[in-house]
């Protein structure tokens, strides 16, 4: 319980520096998404229920700050926590590489649904195509945080002997 | 007797369901479900803390890697100095009777408004959309459909107004703002030279576009585009910005122009809300 508690304070922490500090360092005016970095990471390391939380809980403050219509970050990061955590008992989570996969696939799944929502909310079809190269460099971006972030989980775990 | 497992599964797909139907109703309008609740109140203004922080960073990031240019800028700009000497003369000339001086003076006019100034802290953490939070909200008697302009200097010097979005939904110590880029912006504008008038709105990829309500004689690349005040949402007379391209529409009747706003979003930090009293 504790360990979870301490999850959620981790993932707030994300949230406001994702939408404090990391946007003054856009590169092409594409933001790397340090949420959805590390709530595949901690997802990949607990279960389904730990990962599909933590992502109700930074999707509900995305969407009560950022978003019009409320329930669209709460629902894409809900599914990336639940099916990251649901898959983690199959894969060796332990890899770099796995956590590597998943943070490319939770990328393109998230804009996917991201967008096809969006198309029925009266979006162009078009804007997918403008999208594309941001998508892209977001993920590059991603995949450079992960590697940071893949190593401060593996010291947390040596550090304090936690076990999940 | 359900399993844990399939309880879990079972939870997440109805809980899905549920946000995909509350997506559905409250896209539609405004988002005022949950200002009522405390989330925004405790986690805005250690929000504030960090958008400062992460402000300086930016700034001292920006004048490290510059050092190596500044000499060859010094020379530069001592070049430009005396030709911008020689110019000065003509140039005041020329700004006594252009629209320059008539534009300031209409948004000088216009600035009896009661304002509030206001910090941005925070930004959108997605790259889709251009909305941002304010630190200022209901107790500082920000509303919604209120104003947000910014103060900015031109080439000239002069101090003009330029129009940044407006609030949509308030809380007690924050409320969140959407930028005239955001693709569901739309600005009633007017083209300060000729008063052609129409309508802007913004792009997915932050450019905004506008057309025009009829037919145009007179375009060039370089007009001032200000609000117009149709639609009552904005005051008119708020600057917006230059056109920098124009288009003829597939039936060559109308003309499709971009506007090269005032404002740079990427580095907004203090914006002034007009109260407007509707």
């Amino acid at each position: 319980m504790k360990k979870t508690a301490w999850l959620f304070a981790i993932m707030i922490l994300c949230f406001i520096l994702q939408s404090s500090i990391i946007h003054f360092f856009r590169i092409n005016g594409v933001a790397v998404n340090l949420v959805l970095v590390v709530l595949i990471v901690v997802s990949l390391q607990t279960n389904e229920l730990v990962g599909a939380s933590c992502g109700i809980l930074v999707g509900i403050l995305w969407d009560v700050f950022y978003t019009s219509g409320f329930g669209i970050n709460t629902l894409i990061l809900m599914l990336i926590g639940f099916v990251s955590g649901k898959l983690s008992e199959r894969v060796y989570k332990a890899d770099f590489l796995t956590n590597l996969y998943f943070t490319v696939l939770g990328t393109v799944f998230y804009h996917f649904i991201f967008f096809i929502i969006h198309y029925f909310l009266k979006l162009e079809a078009s804007s997918i195509l403008y999208m594309g190269k941001s998508i892209i460099i977001e993920m590059v971006l991603n995949i450079m945080i992960l590697y940071p972030v893949y190593r401060v989980k593996g010291y947390f775990l040596r550090k304090y002997k936690v076990k999940y | 007797m359900i399993k844990h497992g399939k309880l879990i599964n079972l939870t997440v797909i109805i809980l899905a369901l549920t946000l995909l139907v509350t997506i559905g109703v409250t896209t539609s309008g405004h988002s005022t479900f949950f200002e009522g609740t405390g989330f925004g109140n405790i986690v805005a203004p250690i929000q504030k803390v960090f958008y400062s922080v992460g402000q300086i960073f930016s700034n001292s990031f920006e004048s490290l890697f510059s050092i190596s240019k500044i000499r060859e800028e010094n020379n530069q700009l001592k070049e430009e100095l005396y030709k911008i000497r020689d110019e000065n003369l003509d140039m005041k000339r020329i700004i006594n009777n252009s629209e320059a001086l008539k534009l300031e003076y209409e948004i000088i006019q216009n600035m009896q408004y009661d304002y509030v100034k206001s910090r941005i802290i925070s930004r959108d953490p997605g790259n889709w959309f251009g909305r941002f939070t304010i630190d200022k909200g209901s107790s500082d008697g920000v509303k919604p459909d209120d104003i947000v302009i910014e103060a900015i200097a031109t080439d000239e010097g002069v101090a003009k107004i330029g129009l940044v979005g407006k609030v949509t939904d308030v809380g007690y110590n924050w409320a969140k703002v959407i930028a005239i880029n955001d693709i569901n912006s739309s600005v009633s504008f007017n083209v300060v030279r000729n008063n052609e008038s129409g309508v802007l709105k913004g792009k997915i990829d932050g450019i905004i576009e506008g057309y025009f309500f009829s037919m145009t004689e007179d375009l060039r690349i370089g007009d001032e585009v200000v609000t117009s005040g149709l639609g009552e949402v904005y005051v008119p007379n708020l600057f917006i910005g230059k056109i920098s391209k124009i288009e003829k529409t597939s039936d060559l009747l109308t003309e499709e122009i971009t506007v090269e706003p005032a404002i740079n979003f990427e580095k907004l930090f203090e914006v002034y809300i007009i109260k407007v009293s509707r």
